[in-house]
């Protein structure tokens, strides 16, 4: 598959005539990602997939007003991000239930998901992240999963560097101390 | 005693799955929602003018069946510079008593009493001057 740049995207998104076309292939490139983002942070196949098609129209609605003042991608993983809270948020009012409580019914959803097809410690490793506060848990994801460059969450996070190495330092030592004491 | 894990060294995939072909309707199913909403969108922006224009259109109507009917090719009297009274006045006889009557709004038994009072005083005239009686009845 031919790779296009961000500018390329914009370009095409940006006339009119191949509006569709540049929209298609922004989606092809950041389908999966936005997907896979999404869905560590909710665990449900359902739920991410009505969150990752609300982000994508969001992007539909939002790209002729993106400025380029950031990467494409890092915009795209803020809405991104910006959707997965929202919804925890939401999840958490309309259940008036308390952060512990949602952790467990998303620790609940992954023994009960046919959506997951992971083995035991994959399961185990799961159930540790979703000890996590959401948002060590999602810088987690970004850098453990994603591999993303430090430099990279922080554009996207807001945060400082030094904050997020802390911050993923102290989450795997968290992570690891479950796994060994389970 | 718990052994050691190092999950960095020890990479561990993260184990979720998704159904078969799901990344490829994801695709067609954003483009359909993307449309359905355009499509929405297309006659929410006529939503404004649609409502001035039946607005206006309503405003018109109302305007058209409520307005005072103008009264043309009516010219005062004074604007003629005619006086109806001074006319009438001076040329009665060519009037009929009748329409006289109905202009100032006598009363059809008004106009007949006036008609059989002014007959008495002509019977009693001609019987003073010696005419016929029967001639009298018969002409009048």
């Amino acid at each position: 598959m031919e790779k296009w740049t961000d500018r390329e995207l914009l370009e095409k998104f940006r006339n009119r005539e191949t509006r569709n076309l540049g929209f298609n292939l922004l989606m092809q490139e950041y389908k999966q990602r936005v997907y896979w983002h999404v869905r560590r942070m909710v665990i449900d196949h359902d739920d991410a997939n009505d969150i990752t098609q609300d982000i994508f129209i969001k992007i539909w609605n939002g790209l002729d007003s993106f400025h380029e003042e950031s990467k494409l991608f890092t915009w795209i993983y803020r809405i991104a991000s910006n959707e997965c809270f929202t919804f925890l948020n939401k999840k958490r009012k309309r259940f008036f239930i308390s952060i512990v409580d949602i952790e467990e019914q998303l620790i609940a959803a992954i023994d009960n998901s046919e959506g997951f097809s992971g083995d035991e410690i994959q399961k185990k490793l799961q159930k540790a992240i979703l000890t996590l506060p959401e948002k060590q848990r999602m810088v987690f994801n970004m850098k453990y999963f994603e591999e993303m460059k430090y430099e990279e969450i922080a554009e996207i996070t807001g945060t400082s560097v030094g904050a997020l190495k802390a911050s993923y330092h102290l989450a795997v030592k968290k992570i690891e101390e479950f796994l060994e004491n389970d | 005693m718990s052994k050691k894990i190092n999950i960095e060294e020890n990479k561990i995939n993260h184990g979720f799955s998704v159904p078969e072909n799901y990344f490829n309707e994801l695709e067609v199913n954003v483009q359909s929602k993307i449309q359905e909403k355009n499509k929405g969108s297309f006659f929410a922006r006529f939503k404004y003018p649609l409502f001035a224009f039946s607005s206006s259109a309503m405003a018109l109507t109302i305007w058209f069946f409520t307005k005072s009917t103008p009264v043309e090719n009516t010219v005062a009297p004074a604007q003629t510079g005619i006086d109806y009274v001074s006319y009438v006045n001076e040329n009665i006889e060519e009037f009929d008593d009748e329409l006289i009557y109905e202009s100032i709004g006598a009363s059809a038994e008004l106009v007949s009493k006036t008609a059989s009072a002014k007959d008495e005083a002509v019977e009693e005239y001609l019987l003073d001057e010696g005419v016929d009686e029967e001639w009298i009845i018969d002409e009048l």
